[in-house]
């Protein structure tokens, strides 16, 4: 199986700077925070803030920011394809004239077990990251304010909505050089757990008979674990125990179809978690057979 | 034989073929089921054959549900679509212990607290109902002709989300499903992706 978020003893150090240093928790309140520190709330079972992984912004080079769950153990979130029940995180973005924020990005999900259902989302701590673009040409060293709108569910046996609205502020820097922040290496962790394309030489195709949904992936060597994260809902029973087959050459996953499966998908959308861990992200042509 | 042996014998068999010759999968028969409501009256779905029948899965404490009681929406919808005749069946599979488990006296209580009006409440403390229509959300929504099929399968509407304020803009599928079949149509989107909170199931 694969793991959501691995703490590598450089996050836990930089997590124990934040908290020593400018971590401000302020429950259900916006604010302008100072220059390179983070807005945060607390809200039922965890907090969520909004960090940049850079002190600074220069003109026309993107940045990371990031939204940094943190919740009460045992209590979870949900992935872009949410499973049997629950939503994903929802963000809209207030930026300056002339920045762009791109889509919130998905690290590698877990299989959750919920009352017999699955769910597919992340447990205890995540980071979701979202590259921010500036114009080229920024204003004389104002500081530039970035302002989310957030929407979750947090579940554990139950569910509990969380709404707020983040900004955090940073300083304009016209140099080349650019700090890193303290949560640096935070975001280089969330961006390892984030599925990578394909390798080209790698062959992976997708078969549907009449209860079964099978994904060969052929990977010229030999695999001993796999789990497929679907990324449209209604495609496989998510509570259905995957079976994986290894070979020589790859793995074989077999998933249960969908009840709900009307029509075959001309592709089969996810991301497939080997056993090291690593996920990738898959668009695998269909075939189908009565 | 006693003819009430034969009949129970008959239709344990006939929900036994629904259960496991098809897929609870809108085209196919919607399998027949026995349940008890709330004020202890015994409904089975092949007694209503001749009526549209509406099955809602509930669980007043998911926000999910919650967004459609505390807007009146799920309210309305009942009033509705009985008086045109249609059967609805709000049905609660949460296990003792679980959240969203009422006894019937709680649920009569509340029923009249947020002034709701389904035909019944059918209590499913054991999930049999909900696992044999794979009801995996609060509130998840079936809808099923008069000849007894499947036409609808899935969420109440098209914004899965816990907040009010959006459904004045979200368009209802149970309502589409039901005008359209009604209109002589094929309904013209018979599945969707069901939205909130797990069915909260005996572990």
């Amino acid at each position: 199986m694969c793991v959501a978020l691995r703490r590598g003893p450089g996050l836990n150090s930089d997590l124990d700077f934040i908290r020593g240093g400018a971590f401000l928790l302020v429950p259900f309140l916006s604010l302008l925070a100072a220059p390179g520190s983070v807005a945060a709330t607390t809200q039922p079972h965890g907090t969520v803030e909004l960090i940049a992984e850079q002190t600074s912004v220069q003109p026309a080079r993107p940045f990371w920011v990031g939204l940094h769950f943190q919740l009460e153990k045992g209590w979870h979130i949900y992935w872009t394809n949410p499973g049997d029940s629950g939503e994903p995180p929802r963000v809209k973005w207030n930026l300056p004239a002339g920045f762009q924020a791109g889509s919130l990005l998905w690290p590698i999900p877990r299989r959750i077990e919920d009352h017999s259902l699955i769910d597919y989302g992340y447990p205890d701590e995540v980071l979701l990251p979202v590259e921010i673009r500036p114009p080229a040409s920024l204003g004389g060293g104002a500081d530039v304010p970035l302002s989310a709108t957030v929407n979750w569910l947090v579940c554990r046996e139950i569910c509990v909505p969380g709404r707020a609205a983040l900004e955090l502020t940073l300083p304009i820097r016209k140099g080349t050089a650019r700090p890193p922040s303290p949560l640096h290496s935070l975001f280089a962790q969330a961006r390892a757990d984030l599925p990578r394309p394909t390798p080209p030489s790698w062959k992976v195709t997708a078969h549907l008979d009449k209860h079964l949904v099978v994904l060969n992936i052929d990977t010229g060597k030999p695999e001993t674990e796999a789990t497929f994260f679907p990324l449209e809902p209604n495609q496989i029973e998510n509570a259905a125990p995957q079976k994986a087959s290894p070979s020589s050459r790859g793995i074989r996953i077999e998933m249960q179809k969908s009840d709900q499966l009307l029509k075959p998908p001309p592709r089969l959308s996810g991301v497939l978690v080997l056993a090291a861990g690593q996920g990738y992200v898959i668009e695998a042509p269909v075939t189908i057979s009565k | 034989m006693n003819r009430r042996i034969a009949r129970f014998i008959l239709t344990s068999l006939v929900g036994f073929m629904a259960a496991t010759a098809w897929a609870v999968q809108p085209g196919n028969p919607a399998p027949d089921f026995t349940a008890q409501d709330t004020h202890g009256q015994t409904h089975t779905l092949a007694q209503y054959k001749g009526k549209y029948v509406v099955l809602e899965w509930h669980n007043r404490e998911c926000p999910y549900t919650h967004k459609h009681y505390v807007s009146g929406n799920m309210q309305r919808l009942q009033k509705e679509w009985t008086a045109k005749g249609v059967v609805w069946f709000t049905v609660i599979s949460s296990a003792p212990g679980q959240q969203g488990y009422m006894t019937a006296d709680q649920e009569n209580a509340y029923l009249q607290e947020v002034s709701a009006s389904p035909t019944a409440v059918l209590l499913d403390p054991t999930g049999q109902l909900g696992h044999l229509y794979g009801a995996k959300n609060t509130p998840h929504m079936f809808v099923i002709s008069p000849a007894g099929v499947l036409i609808y399968d899935g969420a109440i509407d098209d914004k899965s989300t816990a907040d009010a304020d959006d459904i004045a803009s979200a368009h209802n599928y149970v309502s589409a499903a039901l005008q359209e079949a009604m209109a002589g149509k094929p309904v013209s989107t018979p599945v969707t992706h069901p939205y909130g909170c797990s069915v909260k199931y005996a572990r």
